[in-house]
């Protein structure tokens, strides 16, 4: 592991149109905002370098179109994720509605190998709105808490509040998936080697 | 075209402008096309059904899209009154053919005026090929598109996009098998009626507004103009064509439409572009087309870049991370708008297949590049904005690679055909999967009731093998008792047989002393039988035996003997005691034993 080179990180944000994807990825990879960005269409993507913990490390942030009817057609980036981030706008209460569904569609169509632990972190954008805000702060964790504990963050690209905590602990959580993936697949060589003794006496019991 | 053919046009359009008998005015001193179309009487009572704003936008806008060349606006104001297209096309093509008429007229007087400048303005030129092209419309369309083509490549005038857009669309329209008969039906309501409704869709239309050319002029303002007649265009179609509904991508094209046109004409060519040219498929909820398309695109590099496509397998980049939306928008909100008009004004006779062309040619005007480049760099290259100012003064260089990129019928209809077996071929797998997982599921569950059933079972079976231990040790301890007994039953017998012949032999004596033997024949004939009888019949011999005894003590003979007689009745009495002891045991075995079989 120690020999291991440049690490990088998949990182999928999916969440409603509108509730702004492209705005916390430009934030945090750019440092900027702007109100003139064109809807996603399709999906399009950025790249960061960042260090976590002493390893330096490339995120690729895939940033995705909101409209339902767009979300069959994640497959092809969604596999081999490393950390999916979920946004809604703590303005509509539907974006925030919706987390659950963005959710298990991403499992089905990323498929990956332990579901029950791939890492979420779920944004509450657009904080800065307070007058208009519809979902609180303790809603949204209780249903994180219930997911299995997924981290949560308060954000707004437009002030820069919070983005870079939240994609630094995205960051963490990719890094540990991307671990565990490795220690699987050392596991997984392992046991091959085991099965095939197995194999050769079930031959035999045959 | 040459001179001769030229004059012969002018002479012609004189003509016709003198039977019309319109007024030219002379609205603006430059440039000259402008004031030449501007006057058009008929141009100006169509443009009185919009709205003066929206009418001093589109020049506006137009002005600026042709950087002041040329920009008679109006004709792209045109509303016309009839709903049937055969109609509109017709006043089309009168309104063209007497702006048309007009233009060579100011030409003419202007190359009377100029002794014959030795060539006419390039752009002046082609404006008035192309009012030529839309006065015999049907001729060039149906005789001349291989010309037509060619000058669609070299761009229509910005002035006349918007009529040679509808011409466009209504030929294909009608060349369609599909359309014509399903639009304008007298059911379907019309414009004004769909825009007075509430959209379902309404708030996701709202929200891409801003969104849709977010930076240009005419869409950046909540309150200007075009983000009010994208939002009614949308919505609109959103309710005319309700399985659709509103998809995003859809907007960019519209948008593009309402650079040239207004609203309700945007919306009936929107309306052909769905249908006709065959977009529909992208936009419906399941976006059945687009993934269709993109597999069309992958092939198509395959077999035209073949490295190109090589090095993409490598890095692991697939067509839908760059072209979902170049597809969904017809690259309008990919490219800088010039370029997006101008791939737009092919892509309205070539239809879907200037798609594929379009997405080689970028390929091969950053082929170089794109070799070089690693993942992050082709997707930066060709992502979002990536190409926003790529073509910006090279829409030929685009132009030229598009034209010459070879996209044929055949080969995207193989490759549809491919991408339809693949498709079925995979849902059949997923299907068979999802039918070997549920199996799987299933033999799983009743593999743990089995496994659950046996574990019972199991229990069951050691409780009872632990009792059936109890028990062959309890008869095991028995069997020795009983052993035990038979040892001592034998000690008994063959103490009671010499006890038995002694007393025989006694009474013998006494017998040849008494000179009477009868009984002692009898004790012996019992006592020699004993030996080998059952128990029963021993208990009933030990009877009798006690019954002579008695009787030999109630003759009251052989007196010398009764002592051994008692002694021998005792032991009887315990053996007897023994056998009853036994014989308890015995049932209480039998009872173990029932207990186990049950």
């Amino acid at each position: 592991m120690a020999t291991r080179k440049k690490v990088l990180l998949k990182v999928i944000i999916l969440g409603d149109s509108g509730v702004g994807k492209t705005s916390l990825m430009n934030q945090y990879v750019n440092r900027k905002f702007s109100n003139q960005y064109k809807a996603t269409i399709g999906a399009d993507f950025l790249t960061k370098e960042v260090t976590v913990d002493d390893r330096l490390v490339t995120m690729q942030i895939w940033d995705t179109a909101g409209q339902e009817r767009f979300q069959s057609l994640g497959v092809a980036f969604y596999r081999g994720a490393d950390c999916c981030v979920l946004v809604f706008d703590v303005t509509v209460p539907r974006s925030f509605e919706s987390l659950e569904a963005w959710r298990d569609e991403f499992l089905i169509q990323a498929s990956p190998r332990d579901p029950e632990h791939f890492p979420f972190v779920v944004l509450g954008n657009k904080v800065d709105l307070k007058d208009n805000r519809a979902i609180t702060e303790n809603r949204a964790k209780s249903w994180c808490d219930e997911k299995g504990n997924i981290p949560y963050f308060e954000t707004s690209a437009k002030e820069a509040t919070k983005v870079e905590t939240a994609f630094l602990t995205i960051a963490r959580a990719a890094l540990q998936q991307e671990k565990d993936e490795d220690i699987y697949h050392d596991f997984k060589d392992a046991v091959n080697l085991d099965d095939v003794p197995d194999k050769k006496q079930d031959g035999c019991g045959c | 075209m040459d001179e001769q053919e030229l004059l012969d046009m002018l002479e012609r359009q004189n003509q016709l402008l003198e039977k019309d008998n319109r007024a030219v005015s002379f609205e603006r001193t430059s440039p000259q096309l402008d004031s030449a179309v501007a006057g058009s009487e008929a141009s100006k009572r169509r443009c009185g059904s919009d709205s003066g704003p929206l009418q001093e936008q589109h020049i506006a806008e137009q002005q600026l899209l042709q950087h002041g060349q040329n920009g008679p606006r109006r004709h792209a104001m045109r509303r016309s009154a009839s709903a049937d297209p055969a109609v509109k096309v017709k006043e089309r093509m009168a309104s063209t053919s007497s702006s048309s008429s007009q233009l060579q007229h100011h030409q003419q007087q202007q190359a009377e005026n100029g002794k014959q400048e030795e060539a006419a303005d390039p752009e002046v030129e082609r404006f008035m090929l192309w009012t030529e092209i839309l006065s015999n419309w049907d001729t060039w369309y149906r005789k001349k598109q291989r010309r037509l083509l060619d000058l669609l490549y070299e761009g229509v005038p910005g002035a006349l996009r918007c009529v040679v857009w509808q011409h466009l669309a209504r030929s294909q329209q009608q060349a369609s098998e599909v359309s014509a008969a399903r639009l304008h039906t007298d059911n379907a309501p019309s414009y004004a009626e769909l825009i007075a409704q509430d959209t379902p869709h309404d708030k996701l239309i709202q929200q891409d507004l801003a969104r849709t050319f977010p930076k240009h002029h005419k869409f950046k303002d909540k309150q200007g103009d075009g983000q009010e007649v994208l939002y009614n265009v949308m919505k609109a179609y959103s309710l005319y064509d309700t399985e659709v509904g509103y998809c995003q991508g859809s907007a960019f094209i519209v948008a593009i439409l309402l650079m040239h046109m207004p609203e309700e004409e945007a919306f009936d060519l929107f309306i052909i572009l769905m249908r006709d040219y065959r977009l529909r498929g992208m936009f419906k909820p399941s976006m059945a087309d687009l993934p269709l398309r993109l597999h069309q695109f992958d092939a198509l590099i395959r077999a035209t870049f073949p490295d190109l496509h090589a090095h993409f397998g490598d890095l692991g980049l697939a067509p839908s991370m760059y072209a979902s939306q170049w597809f969904l928008t017809a690259f309008t909100s990919s490219l800088h708008t010039e370029a997006a008009f101008r791939l737009f004004d092919v892509f309205l006779l070539e239809g879907i297949p200037l798609l594929f062309k379009a997405g080689l040619a970028i390929l091969h005007t950053n082929h170089n590049l794109l070799h070089r480049h690693n993942f992050d760099g082709v997707m930066t290259v060709l992502g979002r904005d990536g190409l926003q100012q790529r073509y910006v003064g090279a829409e030929e260089e685009l132009l030229h690679a598009t034209k010459a990129a070879a996209v044929t019928q055949k080969q995207l209809q193989r490759y549809e055909k491919q991408y339809h077996t693949e498709k079925k071929e995979e849902e059949e797998r997923t299907s068979e999967l999802a039918r070997l997982r549920d199996k799987c599921h299933r033999l799983e569950q009743r593999n743990a009731a089995l496994e659950a059933q046996l574990g019972t079972l199991e229990g069951d079976y050691n409780k009872l093998a632990k009792k059936h231990l109890d028990v062959s040790v309890q008869l095991h301890q028995r069997d020795e008792q009983l052993l035990d007994m038979q040892e001592q039953l034998r000690r008994l017998m063959d103490a009671h047989v010499s006890l038995s012949s002694d007393t025989a032999v006694a009474e013998g004596k006494q017998a040849a002393d008494d000179g009477g033997d009868s009984v002692v024949d009898g004790s012996l004939e019992t006592s020699t039988r004993t030996e080998n009888s059952d128990e029963q019949g021993q208990v009933e011999r030990d009877a009798s035996v006690d019954g002579d005894q008695q009787s030999g003590g109630d003759n009251g003979e052989g007196n010398g003997h009764v002592a051994a007689n008692k002694d021998g009745a005792e032991k009887q009495k315990t053996l007897k005691g023994c056998r009853e002891e036994e014989n308890q045991q015995g049932d209480q075995g039998g009872g173990h034993e029932q207990e186990a079989k049950a």
